[in-house]
């Protein structure tokens, strides 16, 4: 019989447990407070909605969400480091325009999400970089065509989270 | 155990982002959609005014399902580029392509190539690419962003703020969902017959004329401020009179009533530069303003609500500005996370 759980609840009786359960994960009790706490800002924006035979097993879905988003920012922002590590004109960015770029990333990462590389790279090197068609079919080593097909794989999905085949 | 009084969770109700009215993805069929995306990749590869920019035009005025689906395709170029990143400019001017220079160029490739190394990231599959709240424009708290409309209007979102847009052939809507914006408006070149602008909150409707105002969005009123030109002020109830808002005048109001008017407060759309600007403001209204500009919950303790402080207060590191409070005032900021934090009278002992 599920129980109707308030979030004051599922915090009071859990949050330890989950700590204890993130810690596992990342080998870090300060970095696992943090996603403690994240996780229950889901709850408490209602991105999630809790449905609660099992609280545990509740939290556990909604803490591997967060987790799962944890490494991939982590990810994104490695790989944004080492590139501004390659780039001389980095220096020329302001923090506050790192800080924004980034975000962008992750957005950009997050809606492309699940799209094979080559769409992905083509959407990139078109939205944010205004190459033309033909310069990305050279980039890639791919037709024009499959270039035009790529990007309206991937605009439909960011666009409209609708997957074309 | 939790270092807070009261228990933050349990009253909770009244910071929750209000969800509703948001999700428009519905009301756009995939064909649709389809065919915004493929005229959307045509338009790149175009000339300038070529034959398919006219195309686009006609495609869009055929059918106002059109023209929303392509709103939503200049909502999202905006909100990826309206963070003001380096590369902002090519986001929201994707119709057009515009030469960049090869260290752009160059930085783009590396990210391409280190963002999206090979193989599909299969771990990651486990939420909706996505979510319906993205549908138009919002900000994250912390965030300020600007779009630009396609007749020239200009709307900065203040932080943690959300509207639908909904340009059609008669109108252009904006629906604010949540929060505040400060709106320049531009002239209607687009078409023929001007529409009228206009904008939308749950106690009633502002129809400006050329003009510069605020608009911000609380649990039980709305609160307009005019800082040029003026605003007509329709109630949501029919019953009650419209009214008109001059500039240099403010008025909140709630669907039932006008609850208050009075002048018009440049202090209060400061964020638009990133800044607070407090005059002998109380601290509990202090903080509830950066509370909306920092993730978590913000807690002011009662005994030190009355303190008044004044001052210019950048909004880009809003931790900054906290700590700096117990040099000015007598408060202790007790961190329980970076998310639960109390302002509190400094013990004496």
């Amino acid at each position: 019989m599920p129980a109707a759980h308030s979030i004051a609840d599922l915090y009071v009786n859990h949050h330890r447990w989950l700590h204890g359960w993130l810690r596992k994960k990342l080998g870090c009790s300060h970095r696992a407070m943090d996603l403690v706490h994240d996780t229950y800002m889901r709850l408490l924006n209602r991105e999630e909605m809790p449905l609660l035979g099992e609280p545990r097993a509740f939290l556990v879905t909604v803490a591997r969400r967060v987790l799962s988003n944890h490494w991939r920012h982590e990810r994104v922002e490695r790989a944004f480091l080492e590139t501004l590590a390659q780039w001389p004109e980095a220096v020329a960015l302001s923090a506050e325009e790192k800080t924004s770029l980034l975000e962008t990333l992750k957005e950009v990462d997050r809606l492309l999400d699940g799209l094979p590389t080559v769409v992905k790279r083509a959407f990139l090197y078109a939205q944010i970089d205004g190459m033309s068609h033909a310069e990305i079919a050279a980039t890639l080593g791919i037709s024009i065509s499959s270039v035009k097909r790529y990007l309206i794989k991937a605009g439909a999905q960011c666009y409209f989270a609708l997957a074309l085949d | 155990m939790f270092g807070l009084s009261p228990d933050p969770l349990a009253e909770s109700d009244n910071w929750l982002p209000q969800e509703g009215n948001e999700v428009r993805l519905d009301s756009i069929s995939a064909d649709v959609a389809r065919q915004a995306v493929i005229w959307l990749v045509e338009l790149q590869s175009a000339e300038p005014g070529s034959e398919i920019e006219r195309a686009v035009l006609d495609w869009r005025a055929r059918d106002p399902a059109h023209e929303r689906a392509w709103q939503r395709i200049e909502a999202v170029n905006a909100r990826l580029g309206g963070l003001a990143s380096p590369f902002g400019s090519a986001l929201t001017q994707a119709a057009l392509t515009r030469p960049v220079s090869r260290g752009r160029r160059q930085v783009v490739k590396l990210l391409a190539a280190a963002l999206f190394v090979g193989g599909t990231t299969l771990a990651m599959h486990d939420h909706a690419p996505w979510r319906p709240w993205i549908a138009d424009a919002r900000s994250r708290t912390g965030e300020r962003r600007t779009l630009q409309l396609a007749d020239g209007s200009r709307v900065l979102l203040n932080s943690n703020s959300a509207v639908n847009i909904d340009f059609s052939d008669r109108a252009r809507r904006l629906q604010l969902v949540r929060g505040e914006i400060l709106i320049d408006t531009g002239r209607d070149e687009a078409v023929q017959r001007p529409r009228p602008f206009q904008v939308l909150t749950p106690h009633g409707m502002l129809e400006p004329v050329g003009t510069r105002f605020s608009v911000r969005l609380y649990d039980d009123r709305t609160r307009l401020d005019v800082f040029a030109g003026a605003v007509e002020l329709r109630s949501a109830a029919a019953s009650v009179p419209g009214l008109k808002v001059g500039a240099g005048r403010s008025v909140e109001f709630a669907v039932q009533s006008v609850l208050a008017s009075g002048a018009a407060d440049e202090d209060r759309v400061a964020w638009q530069h990133g800044m607070i600007v407090a005059s002998r403001m109380r601290l509990v209204d202090f903080l509830a303003e950066l509370d909306r500009h920092r993730p978590g919950r913000l807690i002011c303790d009662p005994a030190v609500a009355a303190l008044r402080l004044s001052g210019t207060y950048p909004l880009a590191e809003p931790d900054k500005i906290l700590d700096a409070l117990p040099g000015t005032l007598p408060v202790e900021i007790h961190y329980f996370t970076r998310y639960w934090v109390t302002v509190r009278a400094l013990r004496s002992d």
